[in-house]
């Protein structure tokens, strides 16, 4: 036997069925039929993936070093007469060998000359300057007769 | 008696597996919609929370058997609409004024009586205290048995069916009194 409190909840009941049956009519045709298309943080992006090649590909040739290019030799130069030698050379000739002994020898020379332990008192200094121009001037001399013969 | 919001853990699945639990999940749509629709009281609210529902859902997939996955999603869903309501419950603390939501007793039908008396049972649902609310609404809008209301609320079945009881008795004593308040 039902009692009232079981009639009046069997009509709320029903208002409840009516209630959801109204909300799902109206949401239903806004509920999607199937799984959409969910993208994967794992998935290949062909576009991503081809824009990073492009990048390194730039900054390879940006940053990479590039081969040094072979010295230029006197050859390469259009004003100098062809020696087959190159600028920067490592050897002197005997030559050079010969008037860089030489310099040595007179640079020697004048600082012993000059030394302040040889004693200066008593000596005229202007007769020694002169003497040292004079010197001077012959070794230079010297030198140049020797570089034209 | 408060009851707190059972957690709703999941293990993580690999991707390949992700397609099929969306498939599965979609075919629980309306249950999820309905019983948010009883714990929020208007359609649009409850569409949210579904929306809010699958997205947690599916940011934590559990691996379950086929059967279970519908208890664990209104779990879901009931745990949203709880979490809303708190949410909602500090705003009214902050912003009274913008709070109140009556918006399914301004509807443009409600001058028709079958939709004010669903709105008044809507309301009645809603102003029960949250034990009796959410055993009536898992009953009546997520159609769960006692025993799936009483393993997700973690209770006996015994006390699902007495606040079953009570809750059905509050509605009716609610409605009854809008009713008389109306047609005086």
């Amino acid at each position: 036997m039902k009692t009232s409190n079981d009639r009046e909840w069997a009509d709320i009941r029903r208002l409840i069925e009516d209630d959801k049956a109204n909300a799902w009519a109206e949401m239903a045709p806004h509920v999607r039929p199937a799984a959409p298309c969910v993208s994967s943080r794992r998935r290949f992006y062909p576009r991503l993936a081809a824009a990073a090649v492009v990048l390194l590909a730039v900054a390879g040739l940006i940053f990479l070093p590039r081969p040094e290019k072979d010295p230029i030799t006197i050859d390469q130069l259009p004003f100098f007469a062809s020696t087959g030698k190159p600028i920067a050379r490592d050897d002197p000739s005997p030559r050079e060998r010969e008037m860089g002994r030489r310099l040595a020898g007179w640079i020697t020379l004048v600082n012993r000359e000059a030394s302040p332990s040889v004693p200066t008192a008593g000596i005229n200094k202007e007769k020694d300057k002169r003497n040292r121009e004079t010197m001077l001037e012959r070794l230079f001399l010297e030198s140049t007769q020797h570089q034209e013969v | 008696m408060t009851i707190q919001a059972i957690p709703d853990a999941g293990i993580q699945q690999p991707v390949a597996e992700r397609d099929d639990l969306h498939q599965q999940l979609l075919e629980h749509q309306r249950s999820v919609f309905l019983l948010c629709l009883g714990f929020t009281g208007n359609p649009a609210d409850a569409r949210d929370m579904a929306q809010e529902t699958f997205a947690r859902a599916l940011a934590r997939p559990a691996v379950l058997p086929e059967e279970a996955y519908r208890p664990w999603l209104l779990r879901i869903a009931r745990n949203a609409c709880i979490d809303r309501e708190r949410r909602r419950r500090v705003r009214q603390l902050f912003m009274p004024r913008l709070a109140p939501d009556d918006r399914d007793q301004q509807t443009p039908d409600s001058n028709l009586d079958r939709d004010r008396n669903i709105a008044r049972v809507r309301h009645a649902i809603r102003s029960l205290p949250r034990p009796l609310r959410e055993v009536l609404v898992l009953r009546e809008y997520g159609e769960l048995s006692y025993k799936e209301i009483a393993a997700a609320l973690n209770l006996k079945q015994g006390t699902v069916m007495s606040r079953l009881n009570r809750a059905r008795a509050a509605v009716i004593r609610i409605v009854k009194e809008e009713c008389h308040e109306d047609q005086q």
